[in-house]
Parts: structure tokens; sequence; C-alpha cells
């Protein structure tokens, strides 16, 4: 017998000594994706995934004075928690979490348009309420509540 | 030396075709409930992400009545 078929016929009794699967075999591995879709959403409902402005968000200053139309950036709350303010043409404060919520780019601040703009994928916000106007993101921006005081701006919460 | 699965499913398609077509019942009765779970898994990272929480105990408890009930077509399937 020479070597090649000692190697074929090696691998022909390995198949034929492999279990069979039978049906209630994929019932089972089935039932066992199921478990783990459950454990899946457990730990999506545990918190495992952070958010904007978990934890706590105690009053900061984060501008000393910003003109109609221009924008500044920041954190909030924590460092790893950029954000954007923009004040409007008839003078109110407002400021978003500048992470994408579709693929966590950084949103930009486009004064020509008006808008809030995700240059990776065309996403598209509303300055005045966060909201998707066009593009892929599937939620508004985080939006972060901002306080105008004689010192300067101060971001004082966040609402998701 | 060979061996033989003490279940082959061709003997059970050949000898017991109501068994068989039992289980093929179920199988596809658990893929369709795994397709939903997907969605499920999927609207509450969603409404995580949104902070709607309320959404995602929702949609924890749908997971796990789907998965009780894969659970319970599995274990009450017939044995050869």
């Amino acid at each position: 017998m020479n070597e090649e078929t000692h190697a074929r016929r090696k691998l022909l009794d390995r198949i034929r000594e492999d279990r069979l699967v039978t049906r209630r075999d994929y019932l089972r591995m089935l039932v066992t994706v199921s478990g783990g879709l459950l454990a899946g959403t457990a730990a999506v409902a545990s918190g495992i995934f952070r958010r904007h402005g978990d934890g706590p968000a105690p009053a900061k200053k984060v501008a000393d004075a910003v003109a109609p139309g221009e924008s500044f950036t920041f954190s909030y709350p924590g460092e790893d928690d950029p954000a954007i303010g923009v004040r409007l043409a008839d003078g109110s404060l407002v400021a978003y979490s500048s992470v994408c919520t579709h693929l966590a780019c950084a949103v930009l601040w486009i004064k020509d348009s008006g808008n809030l703009e995700c240059p990776c994928h065309d996403g598209v916000f509303d300055v005045g309420s966060g909201e998707v106007l066009a593009g892929p993101p599937p939620r508004p921006l985080p939006r972060i509540r901002l306080d105008e005081r004689s010192d300067g701006i101060y971001a004082t919460g966040v609402t998701l | 030396m060979t061996h033989r699965s003490p279940i082959d499913p061709r003997e059970v398609s050949r000898d017991h075709p109501d068994i068989a077509a039992s289980l093929n019942a179920r199988i596809g009765i658990v893929a369709v409930i795994i397709v939903c779970q997907l969605w499920a898994l999927t609207a509450a990272l969603d409404a995580w992400l949104g902070g709607d929480v309320g959404a995602v105990w929702w949609l924890l408890v749908f997971q796990a009545a789907a998965f009780v009930s894969a659970l319970l077509l599995w274990i009450a399937s017939p044995r050869s």
C-alpha cells in the first residue's frame, strides 16, 4: 500500500467514525443559541454598554463666552465624553454629545448649513433639538444642559 | 474500528417519519424564534443607548419567554 492510499484510508476511517448529528442535536444547538441571545439582552439591560452621561455629572465650567453662530468643544461629564456647544443666531445656547449615534465619529457644527453633521457617513442632526435630519444615525444626540452664569457657561447635566 | 451513532437520522426518517416531521417542525419554529430574538437584541441595545430603559426590560421579558418556548420545544421533542 503506498503512502497516498494509506492516508486516504485513514481519512475515510476518521469520517466514518464521526458521530452523526441528529435532529435533536440541531434542536439542542438552536436552543443554546436562544439562551445566548437571552444572556446578551440581559447583559444590555445590566448596563455593560456605557452611555454618554452615565455616572455623576456635576456642574462644570465649559466656556467663557461664545459669539452667535460660533461653536465650542468640551468634555462632559467625563474626560472621555466629547461634546459640542453652539450659540445659535437667536442667542440661545445648545450643546450635545459630539459622538455620532451611528458609528461614533465626531459630529461637527457646519455654520453654512446650520446643522450638526457627521462627515463619516453624512449624518445630519438638527442643532435645535439634536434630532436626526438625514443619514444613517438611529438616534438623536444626547443633549447636554447648559447654564449661562456671570463667570461663564456651565454644563449641568445630560439628557439622553 | 468504526463507530455508529446510537441514533442514525437516516433511519429515523425512514422508520419513523412522524418523529422526523415533528423534529423538523420544532427546528423550524425554534429558528423563527431565534430570528425574533435577534431583532429583540438589537432593539434592546438601541433602546438602552437611547435611554428608554422601560423598553429594554420589556424586551428582556420577551427574550426570556422566547427562550423558555424554545427550551420546552426541545425538552418535549420525541426521542427515537
